[in-house]
């Protein structure tokens, strides 16, 4: 058989031909791998980075809040006691220093919330329930808009995952406030089983594709990539109002 | 029936595959899955014609070939992106089809269309490996994972080595019988090898479907 040369040369011809397709495909597979190292490279730098820009930043509102703290909190603390004594030296002027002071205390007290707000070793002290409770607390002194707020247990979530759920928070009432025309916020909170943040508002809503696929999407893109980056999912339930639209539902789930 | 049996092994292996993933299928796997089923037929009815009927199976054969040639270059054009290939891939059907009517009038119905095989499988090589590069080696997922890189290389590595064979297969016939019947067990393990192949496509669509219905 072997001795047959036509034999031979159909063998050989089908050995060859395999052979060279065997060499084309693994090479295909072989420039994939590398390709997909490359990415999954590029990948964890682009991760590496943004971790390494959300740490400045938290460095940056850390700092802030300290000097809100120390430095425009006790000159505030200085106008107030100052004014205490001016009201006792001269007690005909306390009536008209009362809004005056009033004022200062208020102020005071809004600078030390918005300093809790930025500051994320205060997230890690104090967990993410009571950091979000003073949030809300800040939104319901604007008087402006009302909040349910329903929350079970803290939720078993790392620091990191603590620090960028207290960003979206604030970046998902940010965006009800500025662009939705929000008045009413439900809010809940549950780490009891598993971890599950609800932000929902009766804002005007949106057409969430057109967002993402726009510029001006880029709020809710950075929700997003913030929700990935913690290993979170992140869900977002709206339409526009005019196209019979609720409001719009952010639901963050581990 | 020896030739027949691991033929059907890993054709039914396929047909079983596909059917128990048919509802996750995209609409090129499913002719996919119908190309199988012709196929299974096709060998099926052709031995039955033979052995039992006593009678020429070449016509069969010649028919079945069309039809498959056809079916693969449809799925070839359905996996491509990019309307200039689909247009290419649609001129290599009608230069096949000349190919093929041109050797069935000068010979006969009757007789093996042995080299509108060789052509329809160098046509074949050519499409899937478009389709291959098309689909897989800039993308940005591993390419073993990837149901297309597995129906590409089935149909590959079925069509690019039988071609030496299918080129010399009238003329053994009518000339060495024992040195055709020999070299037909490359057919053999190439068309056992093909279908299974085309099979582990399916597992992947219908695993990757069943992952995303899960998490979602």
């Amino acid at each position: 058989m072997l001795s047959n040369p036509i034999f031979l040369t159909v063998i050989l011809a089908t050995l060859l031909i395999l052979l060279l397709v065997a060499v084309v495909v693994i090479t295909m597979v072989l420039s994939n791998k590398k390709n997909v190292q490359q990415i999954m490279k590029m990948a964890e730098l682009q991760r590496d980075y943004e971790k390494g820009v959300r740490e400045v930043q938290e460095q940056v509102m850390t700092e802030v809040a300290r000097e809100l703290h120390d430095n425009v909190g006790s000159r505030l603390t200085f106008v107030k006691t100052h004014l205490q004594q001016l009201k006792i030296v001269n007690p005909s002027l306390s009536e008209s220093l009362q809004p005056v002071g009033e004022a200062v205390i208020n102020t005071i007290e809004e600078v030390r919330m918005l300093g809790r707000s930025l500051n994320s070793d205060h997230i890690e002290k104090n967990g993410l329930v009571y950091t979000i409770e003073k949030e809300i607390e800040r939104l319901r002194l604007l008087n402006k808009y009302q909040v349910q707020w329903e929350q079970d247990a803290e939720p078993e979530l790392n620091r990191d995952q603590k620090v960028i759920v207290f960003r979206m928070f604030q970046e998902m009432l940010n965006n009800a406030i500025k662009h939705a025309d929000a008045g009413t916020f439900s809010i809940g909170l549950h780490g009891r089983n598993g971890f599950k943040l609800v932000v929902a508002d009766d804002g005007k809503g949106f057409d969430l594709g057109e967002m993402l696929a726009s510029a001006k999407g880029a709020g809710l893109k950075n929700i997003m990539k913030r929700a990935e980056l913690a290993g979170l999912k992140c869900r977002i339930d709206t339409a526009p109002k005019a196209a019979g639209g609720n409001g719009t539902t952010f639901t963050l789930e581990k | 029936m020896q030739l027949l049996l691991p033929l059907l092994v890993g054709k039914l292996f396929a047909i079983i595959i596909g059917i128990y993933y048919f509802r996750y299928l995209p609409r090129p796997y499913k002719w996919v899955l119908l190309t199988v089923a012709l196929s299974a037929f096709a060998d099926g009815y052709g031995r039955y014609i033979a052995l039992q009927l006593h009678q020429h199976n070449s016509w069969m054969f010649n028919i079945y070939m069309i039809i498959d040639f056809g079916l693969n270059s449809i799925i070839a054009i359905l996996l491509t992106k990019g309307s200039s290939a689909k247009r290419i891939f649609a001129a290599l059907i009608v230069v096949y089809c000349i190919g093929w009517a041109t050797e069935i009038m000068i010979d006969s119905i009757y007789i093996l269309a042995n080299f509108a095989i060789v052509l329809g499988s160098i046509l074949l090589t050519v499409m899937y490996f478009f389709v291959l590069i098309n689909n897989s080696i800039f993308s940005n997922k591993d390419i073993l994972k990837q149901p297309v890189f597995w129906l590409s290389a089935s149909t590959i590595l079925f069509c690019a080595p039988g071609i030496p064979y299918w080129g010399l297969h009238n003329y053994l016939n009518n000339n060495a019988l024992k040195l055709a019947a020999q070299l037909s067990y490359i057919n053999v393990v190439l068309d056992a090898l093909r279908h299974p192949l085309a099979a582990i496509s399916f597992i992947l669509l219908g695993r990757q479907k069943t992952a995303v219905l899960n998490t979602a």
